[in-house]
């Protein structure tokens, strides 16, 4: 019986001219559903990478990449983007927000091309900006902007979270907010969430922890007594 | 290379597109500008170059008559003339055929110091008088093709053609070009159909005026090297030819006064020359009176002297002719006795012939005999030959026979011995035999006898042997007596044989004997029978050959006499033969000797008659010679009576002439005086006429015209075009800056001065403008001047073209590009640097969504999907780039719409013009010469003729048109007087250009065309002047009228004699053709040669070809102008969709990663780009349509008036194209946008 998400020696090399980088070096990991997963490592060490072809924004070079009996290593380019489309919620560092389009239009973005999507406003709702679902990315602060990213994500009904240092461009108490919500997320919702960190106290807080270092998983432990949001610090 | 040059070039190479499209851009701009603005320059250049190397004229001084060299000289004295040439020129018509064709005969100008050098095309020059070389035409009818003879009609001219040239036939030798006819136009003429159809230039001695007729003058700008076309030479020329009329006034009243002065002198003269005259014919007339009495005198002393002639001359005359009478007479005997000689002569051969013919038989005949006889004893011989060997046979045959007989006699006398032999054999056989036989018998007989008793003994002994006993001795002894009885018979027996046998052997043997004699006697007798036969046969033989023998014998013999007999005969013959031939000859020499005779009796008498005569005829000569010499007396004096009298004569003709002479040439004198006198008073009001080469070359104010109408183009087609590049760049460049921010914030932190990080965008837009503002000029300068020239080929005949290019148009335009990239970049990175280095570094924040003004308008809003809000926001949200682009594809489209629409406004024009304005077919040209009947009539003639539909006379003619002011003019008007209203409803539509309402020609107002109207601000009920001719009348506008081709003013008749006040002689006639019009050449021919009222009668098929040729010249570039617009819209389009694109690069990626498929996604980009495009179509269908007019309305030629309306498939054919290259630039662009990695997402915000 495979894990919700198992990786199976999955290399990723980039060739630079003549010079071949292994970014992610024969990595074997598994994360559980509904688990909060936090994949840590230092700049370089592969987890973007690694993320990166979780979410099927990338292509592995070698191995398999199981999700919920899926091999997404193995998937078409069309089959990717409806990977993409209905399993992956994304959540980026730079929130990625379509600066023309109003936080619950993005949302709605999002959404239009979703099948089996959530309400808009159930969603907004959830994560907080009702007020402000009328507004402009540029009109909101920096969390709200992750957060509107993170509805977007979320209304999608995805089987998958990923947050790729969703914390990275805000500061420390939007910070918190923010992993509070994805906490929360996958508390309530029982939604497999997978962030990426280089802050080692955001550990704290997952069901299990991948360390990553230099392209290869150093260890992979399950943490039985995830830590609260608001009792971490750093 | 620093650091900062290779970033430089690695920008170049990282982002080579942007770099390419900067660089295509302006090559295109630049391009386009520079090359359509070099067309004009290059089109002056060439045509001032070849009017320069052909020395062509720029003016020309015309005088009603003439000039003399003193003009000349005087001409030569004024500022800025560099050369006089005067020259002589005449219009003449040249008839062949149904052809009768004006021609303009030139002087051909002396190659060094001439003027208006002709260009040889083909052939040579002309050598002789009547050579003559013709100018070159578009199509050069065949009947001026070298080699074919121009002869002049003797009508050509009112004055005697004889006195203006002097030849009136020249052969055809060379094709030329004139610099004056470079549009292949040779103008117009006063006489003929006053169209020129050709020039031809002949040898300057050929013209017999006594005056020039011309001159041609150059202008020193050529040496100054002022450009014909300039202002500099505009003024230059018109202020010399101000001078040149009022130099001419000065010499013109010169002539004048030199010509009255002339007229009174010869006046004078007159008067003195008639007094002389009547004078010396008074002193003539006595003269002659003398003269006449002693010629009555001297005839009457010639009477006498005849008489004494006349008898002496008869006495003479009868002497002589009784002396001949006598010679006549002895000649006829002389004649008879040779008639008889010659009689004898010929009896004579007549007899020796005979002679020769009989003996010439006899011998033949003889000689034949002579041949038979020798031929039998030939065969007489060898018959003798042959009986000699008969003999030799003969007697071999016996001596063989007496052999034979020899032989059998020997043989018989065998046989006989053998015989004899036989029988004494035979003897003493039968004797023998005989004798043997007895003793035998005997002897047997003894035997026989002993032998019975023996027996008859033992037949005792057994009888009692029988008795006694077997055993006794007795019987024993009887036993042996009995044995021996036995024996003693055998022994008798034996003996009898024996007996018996020995006489049978000797008769054997002799018989024996007796067989072989008679075999060999049988053989013998056989030998013998057969030598007896074969004797028998020779025998017989020989007696025949003995028989023959005898007769060969006989044969020869009667031969023999034979010959004997021919020999004889033959011989008597011969002797014959000789006697007679003897006999022949001594008769003919008989007759010969007589004949000789007789001859010379003739020949003595001969000599007498000869004698006789000599006598005669010295008598006779004396006796002329004298009556000669009294004849010659009577003819000398009669001669010279006939002498004196032939003078008299003479003298009273000479008389009579003088005083006829006298008479005409007073009464000449007194013509000439008087006509010099009406002359004079016609050439009073007389002037100069100077003329430009606006006037002079025919369409050289078109050529200038189309050369500015070009430069029209130029002045808004390529500014326009480099204005859209100029924009796009700047868009770009603006775009890159944009870009390179956080770069630039780099920089700077690092220390670099502001210049320094500026520099590199100004090098990258340095770089970019200058290579492609030297590429593009340097291949549209090769192109585009080229094309465009080469369509007006067919209307200018020019060398190849030179090119020019105007360095202030590209130093400009060269300027404008760097100005959009470099001067752009400049000012944008300014702009940047000045906010503080930090903020540089930090990504800009992006531009604020906000809700724009369609979301106000809630119910179309919500009627929106999500998309199109999307789109609708994106689309307002960057105003700048938004209108960038919409204007750039706009001017692309405004381009592309000009284009089409100036080629939609040629294209039906003339259709417009032939189907709905024009209905004539034919166009007649009539001789003014005739009444207004004569023409009337040819006019029934044509409506009658089933292949006209309807005809119209009217009077046409070209003339100027003056606004009321004369400040503005029209020329290449017609002005038109159709005769009556109901056919010239049928040939012509006059109609509104807007409305299309009918008009109607009034008699209060002229009809002009819109044409007019517009140029000259015509409008109804305004006043005009219309030059005709040389005068000028005042006209009122009554209408305006829609017409393409040619500008007419239309008056009707009664407006028309109004307005000049003179009657209206009809010139033309337009006609519509029906359907039964099948052969147009033969219709022309007949109505040429059946009506003389007809000069020229043409189709406007041709009219409408010429102006088809011209408006496809136009076409041509227009088409230029569509293909370069596309280009640019093309390349525009490109740009501005890359950097939209690569401004999205992010929102892209984002997407994708939400899961949008490629469709989706493209159409996120595409949706917005489709909108600016059919935007940009929409703005650019408007601009396109002013700058349409505006092209439309600068191009137009005078002639011709186009299409106003831009119709809706120019629209539609722009849309069509500029949006067609909206699809396949996105098309090209979804490769792009499927190459954006989705990884860019993730990276932070530059």
């Amino acid at each position: 019986m495979k894990s919700y998400i198992e990786f199976e020696n999955v290399k990723k090399t980039y060739k630079m001219g003549d010079t071949e980088i292994k970014a992610v070096d024969g990595v074997d990991f598994n994360i559980e559903k509904g688990e909060l997963a936090v994949i840590l490592g230092a700049s370089g060490a592969g987890k973007t990478t690694i993320l990166n072809m979780l979410g099927g924004i990338d292509v592995v070079t070698s191995g398999n990449i199981w999700v919920d009996g899926k091999n997404v290593a193995g998937l078409k380019e069309k089959d990717l983007i409806l990977y993409r489309r209905n399993d992956i919620g994304f959540v980026f560092q730079f929130y990625n927000l379509i600066q023309n389009l109003t936080a619950k239009e993005n949302v709605e973005l999002a959404v239009q091309i979703c099948a089996n999507h959530l309400d808009v406003d159930e969603t907004i709702k959830s994560v907080g900006l009702e007020a402000r679902k009328n507004n402009f990315p540029t009109q909101l602060s920096g969390g709200e902007q992750q957060r509107v990213a993170i509805a977007r994500a979320l209304a999608k009904s995805p089987k998958l979270l990923l947050c790729d240092e969703p914390t990275g461009a805000l500061d420390y108490v939007t910070g918190k907010m923010i992993l509070e919500l994805l906490q929360e997320t996958c508390i309530n919702t029982g939604m497999t969430v997978v962030i990426i960190t280089h802050n080692s106290a955001i550990a704290q807080i997952a069901n299990r922890v991948i360390r990553v270092r230099s392209g290869k998983v150093e260890s992979n432990v399950i943490n039985d007594n995830p830590m609260k949001v608001k009792d971490i610090e750093w | 290379m620093s650091a900062h040059f290779k970033d430089i070039f690695r920008e170049i190479k990282k982002n080579f597109g942007r770099f390419m499209s900067i660089l295509l851009i302006i090559a295109a701009g630049v391009g386009f500008f520079v090359g359509v603005k070099a067309t004009a320059p290059s089109m002056y250049l060439t045509a001032n170059t070849y009017f320069n190397d052909q020395k062509m004229m720029d003016m020309e001084i015309l005088s009603t008559v003439g000039f003399s060299d003193d003009d000349v000289e005087e001409i030569k004295k004024l500022d800025h003339v560099s050369r006089v040439v005067p020259s002589y020129s005449v219009d003449l018509i040249f008839k062949e055929g149904e052809n009768s064709d004006v021609i303009k005969v030139l002087a051909c100008p002396d190659e060094n110091d001439g003027i208006n050098i002709p260009l040889l095309r083909s052939g040579r020059m002309p050598q002789y008088h009547n050579e003559c070389v013709v100018v070159e035409n578009d199509a050069i009818d065949e009947i001026y093709e070298i080699g074919k003879v121009i002869r002049f009609d003797e009508n050509s001219s009112e004055e005697e053609l004889s006195s203006i040239l002097l030849e009136d036939t020249f052969e055809v030798v060379g094709v030329v070009e004139l610099p004056q006819y470079f549009s292949y136009n040779f103008g117009t003429s006063s006489i003929g159909n006053g169209e020129i159809s050709n020039v031809i230039l002949i040898p300057e001695e050929n013209f017999e005026y006594s005056r020039y007729t011309e001159m041609y003058l150059t202008v020193d700008c050529a040496e100054n090297g002022i450009d014909s076309f300039s202002d500099e030479y505009t003024s230059i020329v018109s202020e010399l030819s101000k001078k040149l009329e009022s130099l001419g006034e000065v010499q013109y009243k010169a002539f004048l006064d030199e010509s009255e002065q002339q007229i009174k002198d010869a006046e004078s003269e007159y008067n003195e020359g008639k007094k002389d005259a009547d004078t010396q014919l008074e002193d003539a007339k006595k003269e002659l009176e003398d003269a006449k009495t002693q010629i009555e005198d001297g005839y009457k002393q010639l009477a006498e002297g005849k008489e004494e002639y006349d008898s002496a001359s008869k006495s003479a005359k009868e002497q002589i002719s009784s002396a001949e009478r006598q010679i006549q007479e002895g000649k006829s005997q002389l004649a008879d006795g040779e008639t008889q000689l010659a009689q004898g002569y010929a009896d004579y051969e007549e007899g020796r012939h005979e002679a020769d013919t009989q003996l010439g038989s006899a011998r033949t005949e003889l000689d034949s005999g002579w041949s038979e006889y020798y031929s039998g004893q030939a065969e007489y011989d060898a018959a003798y030959d042959e009986y000699k060997d008969a003999i030799q046979t003969y007697e071999d045959g016996q001596r063989e026979y007496e052999s034979a007989q020899a032989e059998y006699d020997e043989k018989l006398n065998t046989f006989n011995a053998l015989d004899e032999g036989l029988s004494a054999l035979e003897a003493e056989l039968a004797y023998f035999e005989n004798a043997s036989f007895i003793i035998n018998n005997e002897e047997i007989s003894i035997a026989e006898d002993a032998l019975r008793q023996t027996e008859n003994a033992l037949a005792d002994a057994e009888a009692e042997l029988a008795t006694l006993d077997p055993e006794s001795d007795e019987y024993s002894a009887l036993l042996s007596t009995i044995d021996y009885l036995n024996g003693e018979i055998d022994y008798y027996s034996t003996r009898i044989d024996e007996l018996n046998q020995s006489g049978s052997a000797t008769s054997d043997d002799l018989k024996m004997e007796v067989q072989r004699y008679r075999a060999q006697l049988d053989e013998s007798k056989y030998e013998l029978d057969l030598a007896e036969i074969q004797l028998a046969d020779a025998k017989i033989q020989l007696e025949e050959g003995k028989a023959q023998l005898d007769e060969a014998s006989d044969d020869l013999a009667s031969a023999e006499s034979q010959l004997q007999d021919g020999l004889s005969q033959l011989e008597s013959s011969e002797q014959e033969y000789q006697v007679e031939s003897e006999k022949a000859s001594s008769q003919l020499e008989d007759a010969r000797i007589q004949l000789e005779e007789s001859e010379r009796k003739i020949a003595d008498s001969r000599k007498e008659l000869g004698d006789a005569e000599v006598q005669l005829s010295q008598e006779k000569t004396r006796a002329e010679k004298e009556l000669s010499e009294a004849a010659e007396k009577i003819s000398d004096s009669e001669v010279q009576l006939a002498d004196a009298e032939k003078e008299y004569q003479e003298g009273i003709r000479e008389y009579e002439d003088a005083v006829a002479e006298v008479e005409e040439e007073l009464s000449s004198g007194m013509h000439r005086i008087q006509n010099a006198r009406n002359d004079f008073n016609e050439i009073v009001a007389g002037k100069w006429y100077v003329l430009t080469r606006d006037d002079i070359v025919v369409n050289y104010s078109n050529f200038k015209n189309d050369a500015m109408r070009i430069n029209a183009i130029a002045d808004v087609f390529p500014v326009f075009f480099l204005l859209v590049a100029a924009l796009v760049c700047l868009t770009t460049m603006s775009r890159m800056v944009d870009e390179q921010r956080t770069q630039m914030g780099t920089y700077k932190a690092l220390g670099y001065t502001p210049a320094q990080i500026i520099m590199k965008y100004v090098i990258y837009a340095v770089i970019a403008s200058i290579i492609g503002s030297i590429i593009g000029p340097i291949l549209c300068v090769q192109v585009l001047p080229k094309v465009i020239l080469n369509a007006y080929s067919r209307l200018y005949a020019l060398p190849d073209i030179m090119l020019t290019v105007p360095y202030d148009m590209y130093a400009i335009s060269v300027v404008v590009a760097l100005a959009c990239t470099a001067l752009v970049a400049i000012i944008a990175c300014n702009k940047e640097l000045k906010t503080t280095t930090a903020s540089l570094m930090r990504p800009k924040s992006p531009k604020a969504g906000k809700k724009i003004f369609l979301e106000n308008i809630t119910p179309l809003w919500n009627h929106f999907s999500f998309f199109q809000k999307l789109t609708a926001r994106n689309l307002l949200r960057y105003k700048v780039r938004f209108f960038m682009t919409v204007i750039g594809i706009a001017g692309c489209m405004a381009l592309v719409v000009a284009g089409f629409g100036l080629n939609n406004a040629i294209s039906p024009m003339l259709s417009l013009q032939y189907n709905e304005i024009e209905h004539d077919d034919v166009v007649v040209t009539l001789d003014k010469n005739y009444t207004y009947d004569e023409i009337d009539g040819l006019v029934d003639c044509l409506r009658n003729d089933g292949r006209i539909d309807t005809c119209l006379l009217n009077y046409k003619n070209s003339c100027k048109v003056y606004d009321k002011d004369e400040l503005n003019a029209m020329e290449d008007t017609y002005v038109l007087v159709p005769q009556n209203e109901t056919d010239s409803s049928v040939i012509f539509t006059f109609r509104d250009p807007k409305t299309k309402e009918g008009l109607t020609l009034g008699d209060d107002g002229a009809i002009i065309t819109d044409k007019l109207s517009r140029k000259l601000g015509l409008n109804i009920g305004d006043d005009m002047v219309v030059k005709i001719g040389e005068d000028k009348y005042s006209m009122k506008v009554g209408g305006v009228a829609e017409n393409y081709l040619n500008n007419y003013v239309y008056l009707s008749p009664e407006y028309y004699e109004k307005v000049t006040g003179g009657e209206i002689k009809y010139n033309s006639i337009l006609a519509r053709e029906s359907e039964t019009m099948t052969d147009r050449d033969r219709f022309s021919s007949e109505m040429l040669s059946d009506n003389e009222e007809i000069i020229l009668i043409y189709f406007t098929d041709s009219v409408k070809n010429t102006v088809d040729e011209t408006m496809k010249s136009m076409k041509m570039v227009v088409v230029v102008m569509i293909i370069c617009a596309g280009i640019l819209a093309f390349i525009v389009l490109f740009n501005l969709t890359n950097i939209n694109l690569s401004e999205r690069v992010r929102e892209i990626a984002t997407v994708k990663v939400l899961g949008f498929n490629h469709s989706e996604t493209n159409m996120l980009i595409f949706r917005e780009n489709f909108v600016m495009s059919v935007i940009g179509v929409l703005v650019g269908c408007v601009l396109g349509y002013f700058m349409a007019q505006y092209l439309i309305s600068t191009v137009e030629v005078n002639m011709v008036t186009f299409v106003r309306d831009v119709s809706f498939t120019c629209y539609l054919y722009s849309a069509v194209i500029t949006l067609g290259f909206t699809i396949i630039v996105n098309l090209f662009m979804t490769r792009k946008i499927r190459d954006i990695s989705m990884v860019e997402s993730l990276k932070a915000i530059e």
